[in-house]
């Protein structure tokens, strides 16, 4: 069931209705079936494997709470979290990885001239498989660090891993956060109402009118680089970036909203990242939930940078490394994440001759003009790497690459052309004026306007004509319905 | 007190986005389906007749003609590649405000087994002008399977919110069709090779047959009259036999079935839209008069001309005017042809003695065609001889006549006096209705001269609405 399925938008009413009209105790039950029937809706038979997930957490939980502080305990203990994340990792691979690790295994093979052409599973990857076994994993390590208290009640553990909302493609909650809020569901008021619809609807907005709109055009130019080359591919690349953005942070938005609306805060997954200065701060800012969760279960746990510089870069890389490979099972992800890992190590590396060069051309660090530039140069790193995220393989995005910096197309800025990559002259201009809105919420966001909460100071007219004209903006402008299929978040596929 | 006025905002703002809503929704939803039954509901009260089928019925059948010629009312609820299972439930949600006393049914594709047309515009056309309701709801569940098409039937804004950037002036006044649900193909072309044979019905098992079963016992119900059809096209034997296990259906419901195919009604050289299935605009004018006579005999359907429906009236005068324009739109002789075998109009036509018409059966066929059952002594005369042709035809006082070569003379019509002389030595000729200017030219306004011309006159006040002149091409050249 996607958000932005007409089964999601006659669910998610029901749902609320039903969880406000019914008595606190009994909330987390209702959440809970709504969460397993939400998941079902994919596939009935995959539910195992979240249950099995579940239960593996679960159990390994109370485990580690009946484990006593001695050395035996800690053994004890360490052995019960080594068996969690062995059990979850091994359906995580086993689901994910396995076909290409033996994809991998008969290339390389291959290459050495030895046949073993073993054969592919051709397993369906579980949606949002990623982000369950996290989040379950997530909870066993605060619980092995004393962080939480092991929680009893099987159901409201349940509830944890499968909540609805954030369930296929996050954002990656801490059981600190969220089991705390699931103990005892608040009743929602209608500010959290209003506040959750409202993000609601900024989240459609990303996902309908902007990601599926920007879309067109990527898959459009990406899907035959043969006929759209050079400044086709230019412009795809800058707008893949966008789309992805939107795409990815409209679920996350949309999450929120939908939990907020049922009284629940979940965490922020985006912070304005394209407006980041450094390729560091924008992995402080994008995917928060899950580069938080990759610091704290793995870069520190790897030594962190405690362990002096060439560590720290080695770690850097892993968590990198694994980070791509966790986004999904090609080498372009891994490409992608290492490609993010070593930007921020050649970050680290030169920053003291940086800081010499600019002392010595007097070039002010925090002024508008630096802080600009330091912008766009972030973005156009990122946004490089984000070519090897989109292609099918290294040697396309190699290729893609070659043919953006082999431009010889430069009328197509001017002729017109660009109207003719899958989006006419007022879906593109539209598209435009879009990004330029999303530019100046997040520049809003980056400066720390809080632009929710400057319209619940307004007058109820004005706040019901906001949106109303939202909604009518998403309706009209926005990629769904007959003649679309409607597009998947391209983080589900993780 | 704050709940309060917070309930009092949202349902204030549910009521603004339900009038939002409507106002958007109508304004983006594609017109087409309004072109075709847009008034349907506004007259289906007073419709004695309903028509069903595929495009056969809506190329073939014409209610306002009905109308006109009978006072019968009647609507055109067919569609292109209407299935039966379509067929029935446009029946069902027609009959949710109408409460005919006939239902005609064509049985044509009642063999196949498709519950839905494939190509989804053609549902659209069909589904999209009748409101949600009930009865529409169910015939949406019953042609599909899936939620998402369901919804998007049930829900067309889904199909229609990004038409934003194609709106226009159309989208915001919206005309609905003139035609009752008829729409005219206007076109002539020579059928394939077929042979009408006294065929052995074979017996059929498929989703149609139980559909039109469905039809007829919704009706029998209902105490409403069935008519079964099978209307012409040049049939092969496979289609024939279908036609033939038509009228075992009919005679075990014991209802009336008209088989076109093996009645005279119509002149498939002339009256073929395409090769294979439909007939022409004047085809189905022949087949409109012959149902409009037959209904009235046999099922005493009452002539409703003078029962003060003034609407009806009006709404002829404007399905008059859309023939006009249609008729004015036409570049070819050939379907100029085609429009003008229409009892409607009159006509005085003069063709020039080296016309190239005379050297091509077809058209002289298609003239013939304007008044079937005349035999047009002097054309076969003139077409040995090339001379000159003029023909005058007033189908209001149902009179014709025909001067050729240098011959001449007057005649007394419904809209004036005809006044004809022919061509004489270096002379041309003069053809003057009530002693205006004669509307034969020598040239045209571009200089090329004319072969064919044609005065066309409005049976309903007597006016000239439409002179057209074919150069050599024997296209248009006004």
């Amino acid at each position: 069931m996607l958000f932005n399925s007409l089964h999601f938008l006659i669910f998610f009413p029901i749902v609320l209705g039903i969880y406000y009209l019914m008595p606190q105790k009994i909330r987390t039950y209702w959440l809970l079936a709504a969460s397993y029937y939400f998941y079902m809706c994919w596939n009935v038979k995959y539910v195992l494997l979240l249950l099995f997930s579940t239960v593996v957490t679960y159990m390994s939980g109370l485990a580690l709470a009946k484990c006593s502080q001695d050395a035996k305990g800690i053994r004890y203990k360490k052995l019960c979290v080594a068996v969690s994340f062995i059990l979850n990792l091994s359906i995580l691979f086993l689901f994910k990885y396995l076909d290409f690790g033996i994809a991998s295994l008969n290339q390389i093979l291959g290459h050495l001239h030895i046949e073993l052409n073993a054969p592919a599973f051709d397993l369906l990857l579980p949606v949002g498989i990623s982000f369950y076994t996290f989040q379950a994993l997530g909870y066993t390590m605060d619980v092995y660090r004393g962080e939480i208290y092991a929680e009893k009640n099987f159901f409201r553990y349940a509830l944890f891993v499968s909540f609805f909302p954030q369930l296929v493609a996050g954002p990656i909650e801490r059981s600190k956060n969220l089991l705390r809020q699931l103990d005892k569901p608040a009743s929602p008021s209608f500010d959290s109402l209003r506040d959750g619809f409202l993000l609601m609807l900024w989240g459609y907005f990303l996902k309908v009118v902007l990601a599926d709109r920007i879309a067109v055009f990527v898959d459009t130019a990406y899907g035959d680089i043969e006929t759209y080359t050079g400044v086709y591919l230019i412009v795809a690349t800058v707008l893949f970036a966008v789309q992805i953005y939107c795409d990815f942070s409209g679920y996350s938005v949309i999450a929120m909203g939908a939990a907020k609306m049922l009284g629940i805060s979940l965490m922020e997954n985006f912070n304005a990242p394209y407006l980041s200065t450094s390729v560091s701060e924008f992995w402080r800012r994008w995917h928060i939930s899950l580069s938080t969760w990759f610091r704290d279960y793995l870069y520190i746990p790897l030594g962190g940078n405690r362990r002096g510089k060439v560590r720290k870069y080695v770690n850097l890389l892993i968590t990198f490394g694994v980070s791509g490979l966790w986004h999904g099972a090609n080498w372009t992800y891994v490409v992608w994440g290492l490609l993010n890992g070593t930007y921020q190590m050649i970050g680290e590396v030169l920053r003291p001759f940086r800081k010499k060069v600019a002392g010595f051309l007097e070039i002010k660090e925090d002024s508008l003009s630096h802080k600009g530039l330091r912008m766009v140069t972030t973005f156009l790193l990122v946004d490089l790497s984000w070519v090897f995220f989109r292609a099918n393989t290294v040697f396309e995005g190699l290729r893609i690459v070659k043919r953006m910096l082999t431009a010889k197309n430069h009328w197509v800025w001017f002729d017109g052309s660009l109207y003719e990559c899958g989006l006419n002259e007022s879906n593109f201009r539209f598209m435009i004026w879009g990004i330029l809105l999303l530019l100046v919420v997040d520049i809003c966001k980056y400066k720390g306007i809080r632009l929710r909460e400057i319209m619940a100071r307004q007058d109820y007219w004005a706040q019901c004509l906001c949106v109303i004209t939202a909604v009518f903006g998403i309706l009209l402008f926005g990629m769904w319905g007959a003649g679309y299929d409607a597009a998947n978040f391209i983080y589900f596929q993780f | 007190m704050k709940r309060v006025k917070a309930i009092l905002w949202i349902i204030l703002m549910a009521i603004l986005m339900a009038a939002a809503y409507k106002t958007v929704s109508f304004r983006l939803q594609g017109k087409m389906t309004y072109q075709k039954n847009g008034d349907l509901l506004r007259v289906a009260d007073d419709c004695d007749v309903l028509f069903l089928g595929t495009s056969h019925v809506t190329a073939e059948v014409f209610p306002m003609e009905l109308w006109k010629e009978y006072g019968i009312t009647s609507y055109n609820i067919s569609g292109y590649g209407h299935p039966m299972a379509l067929s029935y439930w446009m029946l069902m949600n027609t009959l949710d405000y109408a409460d005919p006393k006939v239902v005609v049914v064509d049985c044509y594709v009642m063999e196949s087994d498709a519950i839905v047309i494939r190509d989804e515009k053609f549902m659209h056309f069909s589904l999209d002008s009748i409101p949600l309701s009930k009865t529409k709801v169910m015939a949406v569940c019953d042609l599909f399977d899936d939620f998402d098409s369901r919804a998007e039937y049930l829900w067309s804004f889904s199909l229609y919110h990004d038409r934003w950037d194609e709106l226009k002036r159309d989208d915001f006044e919206v005309e609905y069709g003139k035609t009752r649900g008829a729409v005219f193909e206007v076109g002539l072309e020579k059928p394939d090779d077929f042979e009408i044979r006294d065929v052995e019905a074979e017996p059929i098992d498929s989703v149609g047959v139980t559909y039109l079963r469905k039809i007829v016992e919704a009706c029998q119900s209902r105490d409403i009259e069935v008519v079964l059809t099978f209307l012409p096209f040049p049939a092969q034997e496979d289609q024939q036999k279908v036609a033939a296990y038509a009228g075992e259906i009919a005679r075990e419901y014991d209802v009336d079935y008209l088989n076109f195919l093996q009645m005279d009604v119509v002149d498939y050289q002339t009256d073929c839209f395409d090769s294979y299935s439909h007939l022409n605009v004047a085809g189905g004018q022949k087949i409109t008069s012959f149902l409009g006579r037959y209904l009235q005999e046999n099922y005493g359907l009452a002539d409703h001309r003078q029962d003060g429906l003034d609407e009806w009236d009006a709404d002829y005068a404007a399905y008059q005017r859309y023939k006009i324009d249609k008729i004015q739109s036409q570049e070819s002789l050939q379907n100029y042809l085609v429009m003008m075998a229409d009892k409607s109009f009159s006509i005085c036509l003069y063709v020039d003695g080296e016309s190239k018409i005379w050297e091509y059966e077809q058209y002289v066929n298609q003239i013939r065609n304007l008044v079937p059952e005349y035999t047009f002594p002097a054309l076969d005369k003139v077409m040995r001889q090339g001379t000159d042709y003029c023909l005058i035809i007033d189908n209001v006082w149902e009179t014709v006549e025909e001067y050729y070569g240098q011959e001449g003379g007057e005649t007394e019509t419904s809209f004036g006096k005809v006044s004809y002389m022919g061509k004489e030595d270096g002379s041309k000729a003069l053809c003057l209705v009530d002693s205006e200017e004669s509307f034969l030219k020598e040239y045209c306004d571009d200089g090329r001269i004319p072969t064919v011309q044609i005065v066309l006159i409005n049976n309903l006040d007597g006016t000239v609405v439409d002179v057209q002149r074919f150069d050599e091409s024997l296209t248009v050249n006004k």
